[in-house]
């Protein structure tokens, strides 16, 4: 868990963050969300002490950032950057250990442990393990970058900007698959993106920011539906549409669906209750006409059929609810 | 092709010297190599990381380089002799540069991103110079050590003015002797240890990084060693001469003390310019030099008396062209004012006034010619111009002097000076084609340098003084239409001499003396 109190940054005469508050439970996604100069990159590195605080307090845990060594806590949390940041000069494998060897395991427990990281990220060892970055494309390179940032299975992950530099096929593959990752399922992640589509999809909280403070803080919903300012307002702007759909998930809504008396086998093609409404109008959409498509509650046993019209209805009533 | 087979068959005679002299080169080049290793990629990552320093570092760095090689070499003396070391030091401060400047730029411009990544994966600040900026700017710091090695691998072929050996020592015997084979053997080699250390370091340059890793150890290693293998030359208690190139190529010089005295002694070669303070400053006991220089008097040093004659006479005298005589027949009597009055006592000293009392020719020729009362107002100068050239140094800018105040106090003709006309070459074909109507020559020079007669006639003609001038004489008139006055008295040729005070204490008198000398003391 991080506590983040009034942190602040300032450079000479300009502050770059002011004031800046939140907290991620344990296993949450936290997105830092905003313009270029917001602040947010700073903030993200003011955690690992990379960008050292003019003020402020950060905890992990309950222990303050600050009682330890700076290099110590960073080997305890890892680090994803926008252009990947691997070294030239290390071959996949020499890279992915890089913290595990700096934490003194033994050869025996890196060598396993980056097999199984490669294979998770679908980068086949045989085929990868002895090759340099510069081999790879970027959709690569930024995978072998994340399993570097976990091989040492830290319990925070910092993502600056981690799509940032892939186009934007590479880019939604590689979402999907950070997503679907279970190694990020357990890790509390705080990730900066300009991306608003990016922090609706991986985000459980966003914290909107410009000029170095906290415009709001809150889930998905609470931006869309509940702006706390102008600026919020006009930052979700004309997607809100869009937006809504992404943050409304059938979870939200499951007690405003009728009751199906069909549910029985899940197909392979069924959707969980933990996907967004947008996910259910992309599929239907792209299954080349499929009427409904079939959500399944693994909290219930449950399982439900949906179509276009069901989406909108649960979008509207979500809004009024809430 | 007859050239070709000369340098061919050069190569083949000088075979094992060259090899010794490349090898020498090969030592000189990375011993300073190495130093500038030692020194500069420390320093590189310093100020890499202390960037306030860097400035100063850099341009403290480039002063060295910035100050003529000659020059530098030439600072060097005072403080650490001549030899090995103040060549290594030479070197190793050009080198220094190329080696700081790009280990600081090869560190400072690793990737950003990836020194953010070194940093936030928690290496410390340790770790990443050593696992990520070093290896990834030794691509940039193994250039500037290719720039380094090119660079030393010309420079030392310098050493051989300060006595510190290499190819140099065949370059600067060829050019001053004028023998393209010889230049060549040093050359050759020369060029193509820079092309070969080159490519080699190019190639290192661009390999894999994991390799380049193991290719710059074993360049480290290999410089070690190479380095080692360059052994300082040990005279022990013996006396240790030192020649200048030419003087090592010249019957009249080395060869002849070889072959006439069977002299055999310890030698070093030398730049002329350094030579005598060398021998001053006690790294040197004996020197080939010119007998009416003015450091002769300065550094009080004696001359051994040349008891078998293999150095000829130089007996300065004007040379004229024959039609100028004619048209203005005064000339011949001023000129001849000068004849026997200067002795070699009189040239040193008047060289020491204006070699090392920095008088100005002309204050010493007037001096001079007032205090024979060969002085005079000069005459208002319309009889006609009268063009006096000299060769580049000290000693034939007095001469041109004395010459013109002579001219113009007697007799009604204008004087136009041309000093500074380089070697004997350039006077000579000046006077030949009309530019000039009289220099200084010398009656060594005219028969050796201009007339080159066979060996046997110059054997024969070489004891006596009167003989070469006769023959100079003669054999200027015939074939160019110049003509040789009188002699002015003294006779600058080359001399061995050493220390006055070595020479007394060690009584030592004549060549022969040294000879013998250094047989009973071997």
């Amino acid at each position: 868990m991080i506590v983040v109190e009034n942190l602040s940054k300032h450079y000479n005469h300009s502050v770059a963050v002011q004031d800046v508050s939140f907290e991620v439970k344990e296993g949450e996604n936290l997105v830092l969300l905003g313009t270029s100069g917001c602040g947010k990159t700073t903030t993200l590195r003011m955690i690992n002490r990379l960008t050292e605080a003019s003020s402020g307090e950060v905890y992990i845990n309950g222990k303050s950032i600050f009682s330890q060594p700076a290099d110590l806590l960073r080997r305890s949390i890892g680090y994803v950057l926008q252009n990947n940041g691997l070294f030239p000069h290390y071959t996949v494998a020499e890279n992915i250990a890089l913290v595990p060897k700096l934490l003194g395991w033994s050869r025996q427990q890196i060598e396993e442990r980056t097999a199984l990281l490669l294979k998770k990220l679908h980068l086949s060892p045989e085929r990868y393990w002895n090759e340099y970055p510069s081999r790879l494309s970027g959709g690569q390179q930024q995978r072998v970058g994340l399993a570097r940032a976990l091989a040492a299975n830290p319990p925070i992950l910092l993502m600056d900007e981690p799509f940032g530099a892939l186009d934007p096929i590479t880019r939604a593959s590689v979402r999907k698959e950070f997503r679907d990752l279970d190694e990020l399922n357990k890790k509390t992640v705080v990730l900066v993106t300009h991306d608003i589509q990016e922090a609706f999809e991986l985000g459980d909280r966003i914290c909107l920011m410009d000029k170095g403070r906290i415009m709001q803080h809150g889930t998905p919903a609470d931006l869309v539906f509940r702006p706390a300012n102008d600026f919020v307002s006009s930052f979700i702007g004309r997607e809100r549409f869009l937006l809504g759909l992404k943050a409304v998930s059938f979870s939200d809504v499951w007690n405003m669906l009728d009751s199906d008396e069909t549910a029985g086998q899940v197909e392979a093609d069924t959707m969980r209750e933990s996907q967004s409404l947008w996910e259910a109008m992309e599929y239907l959409s792209e299954s080349g006409g499929a009427r409904a498509v079939a959500v399944y509650n693994e909290v219930s046993g449950e399982q439900r059929e949906i179509m276009v019209s069901d989406i909108l209805r649960l979008l509207n009533q979500f809004k009024q609810d809430y | 092709m007859d050239q070709q087979q000369n340098l061919w068959e050069f190569f083949l005679l000088q075979g094992d010297k060259i090899l010794s002299q490349t090898v020498t080169h090969i030592g000189l080049t990375f011993a300073s190599l190495l130093l500038a290793m030692l020194l500069g990629l420390p320093t590189g990552m310093l100020i890499a990381k202390r960037r306030r320093l860097s400035g100063p570092v850099l341009s403290t760095a480039g002063i060295f380089q910035t100050i003529p090689s000659i020059a530098l070499l030439g600072f060097m003396i005072p403080l650490l002799g001549i030899g090995t070391l103040p060549a290594i030091v030479v070197l190793f401060l050009y080198a220094l540069l190329p080696v700081v400047r790009n280990t600081y730029v090869g560190i400072t411009g690793v990737d950003e991103g990836v020194k953010d990544a070194a940093k936030g994966m928690g290496m410390t600040e340790r770790q990443i110079l050593f696992k990520v900026e070093l290896p990834l700017a030794l691509p940039v710091i193994m250039a500037g050590i290719r720039t380094a090695t090119v660079i030393n691998v010309g420079v030392a072929t310098l050493a051989a003015y300060i006595a510190g050996g290499g190819l140099g020592e065949f370059i600067f015997a060829g050019i001053a002797l004028n023998n393209t084979n010889m230049i060549l053997a040093g050359a050759i080699p020369a060029s193509l240890l820079a092309v070969l250390f080159d490519y080699l370091l190019g190639k290192v340059q661009l390999l894999q990084p994991a390799r380049i890793r193991k290719a710059a150890l074993a360049f480290s290693v290999a410089t070690v060693f190479i380095s080692g293998a360059y052994l300082m030359p040990s005279t022990g208690n013996q006396l240790l001469a030192g020649f200048e190139p030419e003087f090592m190529g010249r019957t009249d010089g080395y060869l002849g003390l070889k072959s006439k005295y069977k002299l055999d002694i310890p030698t070093v070669v030398i730049g002329d310019a350094l030579m005598y303070k060398a021998l001053y400053e006690n790294k040197l006991d004996v020197i080939g030099g010119y007998s009416t220089d003015g450091r002769l008097k300065a550094y009080d040093l004696k001359i051994l008396k040349d008891d078998r004659t293999i150095f000829p006479p130089y007996y300065a005298a004007p040379v004229v062209r024959a039609e100028v005589l004619e048209n203005y027949p005064e000339l011949r009597n001023a000129l001849g004012l000068l004849k026997g009055m200067i002795d070699d006592a009189t040239m040193t000293d008047l060289n020491y006034r204006v070699d090392f009392l920095k008088q100005s020719p002309e204050k010493v020729a007037k001096d001079f010619l007032l205090s024979k009362q060969l002085w005079r107002v000069p005459q208002k100068g319309n009889g006609g111009v009268i063009r006096i050239g000299s060769k580049i140094f000290g000693e034939q800018y007095i001469l041109a002097e004395i010459y013109s105040m002579l001219i113009r106090g007697h007799t009604n003709l204008e004087v136009e000076t041309k000093t500074g006309l380089g070697g004997t070459k350039i006077c000579f074909d000046a006077l030949l084609h009309k530019q000039i109507d009289l220099y200084p020559e010398y009656t060594g020079t005219g028969l050796l340098v201009i007339l080159q007669p066979d060996p046997r006639t110059v054997d024969s003609l070489i004891a006596s003084r009167e003989k070469v001038f006769q023959f100079v004489q003669e054999q200027f008139e015939k074939r160019y239409g110049l003509i040789w006055l009188d002699p002015i008295g003294f006779n600058n040729t080359y001399a061995l001499m050493m220390r006055r005070r070595q020479a007394q204490a060690l009584n030592l008198k004549t060549i022969t003396d040294l000879k013998q000398y250094l047989e009973e003391n071997d």
